[in-house]
Formats: C-alpha cells, structure tokens, sequence
C-alpha cells in the first residue's frame, strides 16, 4: 500500500509540474471568443495546410532515413562484442547535446557551399566542376535531422537488440527456417516496439525542429514551432500563438496514440548477461566488408560536421584559409571571455555540469521509479500522459512557467523544472522499453529464494537494466547541457551555461572562440560519457589482461 | 487522502523531503534589498557597460542596479506586456524605435525629458513626448568579406544581379531586428508599390533567411557567404580583435536606414527617481563614450569624437528613416505581404 500512495502522490506531482505551466497559457488563450474564431481561420488557411504537408512529410523523412541508416550498425552493436565499442556507444550521444545553432553551423561548415565537403570535392576533382548543392532546401533539413537523430537510434536499437535472446533465432535456423525468414518472422517482430518508438521519437523531434527549419529550409518551409514562434515574439498575438501550440499539442498526441495503440505488445525476452561473441572479421570476409563500409559511411557522415567544428577552432578567425593558431582556445581564458559571457570559464563549466547532473539523477531517478511501476501492464494511459510533454512546444511551457512561477522561485529552479520536462518523456519512454524487456521470472525466483525487495532491485534488476540505465542518464546530461531555450528564457541571465556561452560569443563576434569552446564543450561531455561507460574498467581490462573487447 | 498519506510518510521519506527542500533552499533566493533598481534589457548588452552602471550607482547613489535580461528584444516586450497589470522592473534598455508604436499604444512607458536632452542630435529623437529616450543608434547595413568578393555592389539594384546568387544571407523581418529594419530600408527606397517587387527579385540571390543576427553572422564569417545583412560598425570589432580589415560594410547608395536604441521608464515603477538618475548618467559624456568601442554603435550626443576605430565603419549620406506615423500604422501590414510575397 505504502509503494501505491508513493506513487500516486508522485504521479500527481509530476503531472502537476508537467502540465500547470502549459495549461496556463492555454486556458488564457481560449478564454475569449476571439481565440477560437482565429482557430477556426487558421485550419481553414493555405498556411495551416502548408505547415502540416512539410511537417508531415520532413518528420515522416527523416525518421526513416534515420531507422534505415541505423539498422545495420545496431545488428553490429546488437550482436558482436569488438574493441572500441564503448569508445563508439559514447561517440553517438554527443549530437543531442549541441544547441541548434551549433548543429546548424556544423552542418554550414560541413555540407556548405564552402564546407569542407565541397573543398575535397574541388581537390579531388579538379576543373570537373562538381559540388554539393543539397544543404539549402527540403533535402538539407532532412539530412541535418538525420544527422541529429541517427545516432540515437543505433544505440538505443543496438542495446534493444542485444536483449534478444539469441537462442531464439538459432533455434529457428536450426528447425530449418532461412536468415531471411527468420528476420522477418522472428527478429523483426522482436524488435518492432522499439523500431515503433524511435520511428515515432524521430518524427516528433523533426516535426519540432526550428533553427534548421528557419536557417536551411531558405523560408520556404516553415514548422509549427515556427509560426508559434512568429506569432508570439514577432507579432505578439498570445492567443494566436496559444491556439497554433494547442493544435500542435493535438496533432502530436494523435502521433503518440500511435504508439500506445502499435507498441502496445509486451515482449519478455530479457536473458542473464552472457556475453556477446566477439566480432570476427577475419574469417568472415562479406562480413569485415560490410561493416568497414557502414562504419566509414556513417562515420564520415556523422564526424565531418563534428570535425570541422574542431578543425576551425585552431584556424585564425575560424576560417579554413588561414593559419593554424591556438589564440580561440587562450582567449577563452581571456578577461574578454568575461566580458562576451559574462562568468568566467570555470564558473560557466561548473553550472553546466551541477545543472546536468542534477537534471540527470532526477529524472532518470523518477523515471525509473514510474517505469518499474507500470512495468507489467501494458501501454497505457499513464505512459501516454507522460509522454504528451514531447508535445507541449516548449516556448508554451517555458512562457506558461515564467507566468506561472517566474516571479516567486529562483532561476536555478526554473531551469531545472524545464530541464526535466524537457527530457522527462524520452528517459521515461527508454526506461519503460527497458524495464518491460525484463523477464519478471527471474525477479520472482530471487523472491522465491528469499531476496528482499531491496537485494532483488541491488543485485537482480539494476544489473539488468545497467546500459539502458547509463544510456538514459547520458541522454539527459546531453539535453540538458544542450539546452538553450529554458536557460536563455528563465535563467534572467544569471544563469550561464556553456551553450549559452557559445551563443552569447557568437552574439559578439566572436565565432572562432566559440567554436574553441564547442570543441572543448564536446570532448568534455565525450570523456563524461567515456566514464558512465565504464571505460576505466576497459582500460584495465586491455592493459592488465590483454582483453580488448567491449560489450 | 493526502493527510492519510503525510502520516503515512516514514523517516526516510521525511529525510527525503528535508534533502529536497534543503536543496530548494540552496539556490539564491531573491532578496530584495530596499534600493534595487530592476532594468531589463537583452542577453547581448555588453558587459563592460552593466558593469559601469552598477559601479556608478552603488558607489555615487548607493543604489544597487539589478539586470535582467532576455534572449531578444522580441521576449522582452513580451514581458512587458504580460507584466503590464503588474510590473516588475523600473527601466527598460534596448528597445528599438519600431517598438514606439506598440509601447505608445499600450501606453507602457512613463515621459521623462532627460537634463541632457538638448545634446541629443534631433534627428534621432523620435519620441517629442521622451516615453522612449534614444542612447544609441547604428545604420543596419550590407557587410562583405573582401577577400571573398571580387565584384563589389555599389547600389541596392546591383544586388539582383545573378553574380551575387546564394552569397547573401540576411535575417527575417518577422523574427529579428535588423531583419525588420532591412524592410523598412526596402519600403524607404522603393515606396509602398515597388518593395515586394524588389524581395521577388532579390530572393533567388538570398542564401539563407535566419531566425536571428547570430546565425546570418556565423555563415558569414565561417566563410560560407561573402554578404551578411548586419550593422554598420560590425568592421570596427574585427579591426579591433582579429587585427583585421578584410570585412567591410557595404552602404548601397550611400543610404542606410538607422536602427534607433532606446530606453524607457517603465510606468507603475516605484524607483522613477533612481529611473530618471540612470537615463542621465547614461546620456553623460562618461557613458556615451563607453558605447562604440563596446557595443558597436554611435552614442547619440553630438558633443563627443568618435574613437579612431570607427574609420572603418560604415559611411552613410542619406538617412533613409521613414516617418514614425507611417511605421506605426502599416508595419503589420507590411510584415504581412512580405511575408506572403516571399513564399
């Protein structure tokens, strides 16, 4: 009884936090007539369907490119263990934790008209006059989308993968069912909820997106977020602007529905850790060709915008023609650090890492909680309501929360309170994947055999759930740190972290530094995830035992 | 059923709740100190000039100054107009002359005639009534890269020309400020009739759009455009940081549209004397010559040198303003159609 009012209260409490703020301004907006004959205008304006057919058919894009392109890796990751695999599981959290205009200028210097593919093309192929022309328009906002949401896929569908007792497929082949069949019959079914998941994750982010819609999309194509924004910081029509979020919130929770109604199957399929058999490459050659090829494609495709971010930030004025200089990465120790930024470096740092791992402990502390609950019934209509925030344009929360709480509770509070939201429903949502995939069993037969509740938890399920657990964690730090919006609006601008920093050097001029400090930024948060991987545990294992290989 | 549930709390939940609300506690509160003067303004409002300010105010006055500050003018207004009813802070810097309008309207701001107000250069006070007193202005301007450009434009026409397609990016008019301040630069030169044809004709030459000053000016100086919509006194950074003059402002037809900086009292405020203290001492000489160097825009006194740097900025003829009165009753309007138009 104690566990079911914990739970409820909590439950009460978050969906307090979690739609208060949003209701606020809705209830606001629809308070007066006006608000709804303007709704009714709007779905009845080119406008209305235009957004809808781009967003659609943007979000519907890039989720499957992103699912495509993932698949192969995570059969690898799912199924082999190889050296450098935690190194590579680290490497594919850090696009979630850019802010939007570090991805979008990533993309800029990578993919543009004077990016560092259109330079090795011009080197390559001289006088064949080649170049890539595909960042500005519909293509562009796809592939900066894929390039924000494929690495999440691979991992998340690796570690989904690596939960699939292989006894099963070999027990179909061995009763004389081809590869082919078998996958289709047997390991896709397997995998469909979580395929149903990240399909529908990636559609909603896309569908969300602003900065690369605005900037790449040449004003051509516009998303809801953005005429949300238009109307609400340009035209300053509150209630317009309430009713495009309350129609956004409608259409997206429709999208969710989706997923109640197709992810609804529950799969115990969870086995003890046996490890995964090495990957053979060398006796293997369809093999070794196979996943040299995807590693190098995807890696290319993933690490150039990354690397020329890095590259330019030991160029003169961040430009690819001038000489190499260490002058962004001393001036970031300058008085005119302080300056631009207004805190010094090392205050800057430690706000953005206390600010992560406080976000981090608390949601993914309360999101397991939640998850563990609901793990035995099916998706439902609790799963549903703390999913829905993924819905909520986040300008409507954070303005909800400014209105609402803004002048009582201190910045620091604000941030952390839209920081959870933020992240809330993706770490609640790959928890709940998780937890399910845990063979009740084998929880009840350390029950049977005496365990405590707290023993059974200790040495049972957390051990079970460790990479989905340390991926959920990962994943919050990343938004977290990443996050502009909530900083930037609550934070009054006392409070700065190191995106705000980088914005705040490029509102400076100063683009080079604030490359300097993004590369600093994405190492730093790479070591971070480096270590929740366990990675100085590997490093001990390949320098005391000559074992190099990776879970 | 939520009593029932406190008794039912335990020692380590009690423990629990003590950790949360000892964590609460933790975070600064907002004390309030009986002489703080709240100011808004935007993220990017220099440092160096905050800094002047509350040293000037807690030394002379002894009144601590308190900034808040928003990511864009556009969320500040915003709060503005919510806080309305209630207002919270007492001074407002940074908004541009396009907000007098609106802020007139909703009758936002309280009047007052600073001592210094015959300094002013007159031109740039738009407001007779001073609700809004001008502190700063700038000319909002093409910037081009001159080691990326070999053929310079000289007039606004020559920009539709098929040389400059995809090496100009500019920021949007609904979302951004310079943005807004290029179609009012648009409307002055080509009146009400030839504008949109103009955009029609310039929007197969325009790269990008951006939502914002920063992302136009990051494509532009990491090399992917030559062109940038940006201020008039952009160079001067560079001369003085990068060492460097390969950025240029570009003024087409030696005419450029000027965005006007303001700040207002905000009405219902309790501090207006220690108000009316700091628009003075931001219209001092002191002040005043603190701005070019930090904030890259001409102080609006007509006493003062401009420092050396500046001969790198932009050199404009003819003022391109239009009438406040014209503004304030079409801007909608014309957002509107641009808006349209640009599809």
């Amino acid at each position: 009884m104690k566990v079911q009012h914990c739970f409820k209260l909590g439950l009460f409490l978050v969906f307090a936090l979690f739609y208060l703020p949003a209701l606020r301004v809705l209830i606001g907006a629809f308070g007066n007539h006006g608000a709804w004959l303007n709704l009714e205008t709007f779905l009845q304006s080119g406008t209305f369907r235009q957004t809808l057919g781009f967003s659609i058919s943007e979000a519907f894009l890039s989720a499957g490119c992103s699912l495509i392109l993932a698949i192969p890796g995570a059969y690898f990751f799912g199924h082999y263990r190889f050296p450098g695999k935690k190194f590579l599981r680290s490497l594919l959290v850090l696009p979630f934790m850019l802010p939007g205009i570090l991805v979008v200028l990533g993309m800029v210097v990578c993919y543009g008209q004077n990016g560092t593919i259109n330079h090795w093309l011009k080197w390559l192929f001289p006088g064949s006059g080649w170049q890539f022309a595909g960042l500005y328009g519909f293509g562009g906002v796809v592939l900066a989308n894929v390039f924000y949401n494929l690495t999440f896929c691979l991992r998340v569908l690796g570690e989904s993968w690596e939960r699939v007792d292989p006894r099963i497929e070999e027990a179909s082949r061995v009763l004389g069912t081809g590869p082919v069949a078998t996958w289709f019959r047997l390991t896709l079914p397997l995998l469909m909820p979580t395929l149903i998941y990240l399909f529908l994750m990636v559609f909603i982010f896309s569908f969300l997106s602003f900065t690369i819609v605005l900037v790449l999309g040449g004003y051509l194509y516009k998303t809801f977020e953005v005429l949300i924004y238009i109307e609400y910081n340009g035209r300053f029509h509150f209630d317009q602007a309430a009713a495009i979020a309350g129609i956004q919130a409608l259409i997206l929770a429709g999208v969710l529905c989706i997923q109640s109604i197709w992810g609804r199957r529950s799969d115990n399929r969870s086995r003890l850790r046996t490890d995964l058999p090495p990957l053979d490459l060398r006796h293997h050659p369809g093999r070794a060709i196979v996943w040299n090829v995807y590693l190098l494609g995807v890696g290319a495709f993933f690490l150039i915008p990354l690397g020329s971010i890095l590259a330019r930030s030991f160029h003169e004025l961040g430009l690819p023609d001038t000489q190499l200089t260490f002058t962004n990465y001393r001036l970031l120790f300058d008085s005119g650090f302080q300056f631009a930024v207004g805190a010094s470096f090392g205050k800057v740092l430690a706000t953005s890492l206390g600010l992560a791992l406080v976000v981090a402990v608390l949601t993914v502390g309360c999101g397991y909680f939640f998850a563990r609950s609901q793990r035995y019934r099916p998706w439902g209509s609790v799963d549903f309501r703390f999913q829905l925030p993924l819905g909520i344009s986040f300008l409507t929360f954070t303005t909800g929360l400014a209105v609402l709480a803004g002048n009582y509770l201190p910045p620091g509070i604000l941030i952390v309170w839209a920081q959870i939201f933020l992240t809330f429903p993706l770490i609640y949502s790959m928890l709940r994947n998780a937890c399910r995939e845990v063979d009740p069993a084998l929880t009840e037969a350390a029950a049977s055999l005496g365990a405590t509740r707290f023993v059974r938890l200790l040495t049972v399920e957390l051990p079970l759930l460790k990479k989905p657990l340390v991926t959920a964690f990962a994943y919050a730090m990343a938004l977290s740190l990443g996050d502009l919006a909530a900083v930037l609006s609550l934070g009054n601008g006392e409070v700065v972290t190191l995106s705000v920093a980088i914005y705040r050097l490029i509102g400076h001029y100063r683009f080079a530094q604030a490359n300097a400090l993004g590369t600093i930024f994405i190492e730093l948060a790479f070591g971070l995830f480096l270590v929740m991987e366990g990675y100085g545990s590997h490093f001990r294992n390949v320098w005391l035992k000559g074992d190099g290989y990776d879970d | 059923m939520i009593p029932q549930l406190i008794v039912r709390l335990k020692k380590t939940q009690w423990l629990l709740l003590a950790g949360v609300l000892l964590v609460v506690g933790a975070f600064p509160g907002i004390a309030a100190p009986s002489r703080t003067l709240t100011v808004y303004t935007y993220s990017s409002f220099p440092l160096p000039l905050i800094t002047a300010i509350q040293q000037e105010f807690q030394t002379v006055h002894h009144v601590n100054v308190q900034f808040k500050s928003f990511s864009d003018s556009g969320p500040l207004f915003n709060q503005l107009l919510r806080e309305k009813t209630k207002p919270q802070a007492d001074l407002v810097i940074g908004l541009d002359s396009i907000y007098f309008t609106r802020i007139a309207k909703e009758n936002l701001f309280d009047s007052y005639r600073p001592q210094a107000f015959q300094k002013i250069t007159p031109e740039l006070i738009f407001d007779s009534k001073f609700r809004m007193v001008p502190f700063d202005y700038g000319y909002i301007v093409f910037n081009y890269d001159q080691s990326k450009l070999d053929r310079v434009p000289t007039k606004f026409s020559d920009l539709l020309d098929p040389y400059y397609k995809g090496k100009i990016v500019i920021e949007n008019p609904l979302t951004s400020s310079p943005g807004q301040v290029f179609l009012l630069t648009t409307i002055a030169l080509f009146g009400e009739d030839g504008y949109l044809d103009y955009w029609k004709r310039l929007r197969p030459n325009l790269l990008a759009i951006t939502p914002g000053w920063d992302e136009a000016y990051g494509m532009y100086t990491s090399g992917e455009v030559p062109i940038v919509l940006s201020y008039g006194a952009s160079p001067v950074y560079h001369l003085l940081y990068d060492h460097t003059e390969r950025y240029k402002a570009l003024v087409l037809d030696d005419a450029a549209y000027a965005q006007i900086e303001a700040m207002g009292i905000i009405r219902g405020s309790r501090n207006r004397q220690a108000a009316r203290m700091l628009i003075d001492y931001i219209l001092s000489p002191e002040f005043q010559k603190l701005i070019p160097e930090n904030q890259y825009m001409y102080p609006v006194r007509t006493d003062l040198a401009l420092p050396a740097s500046f001969r790198v900025a932009a050199k404009v003829k003819r003022i391109l303003n239009l009438p406040q009165e014209k503004v304030a009753a079409s801007l909608d309007k014309w957002l509107n159609e641009w808006e349209k138009a640009i599809q």
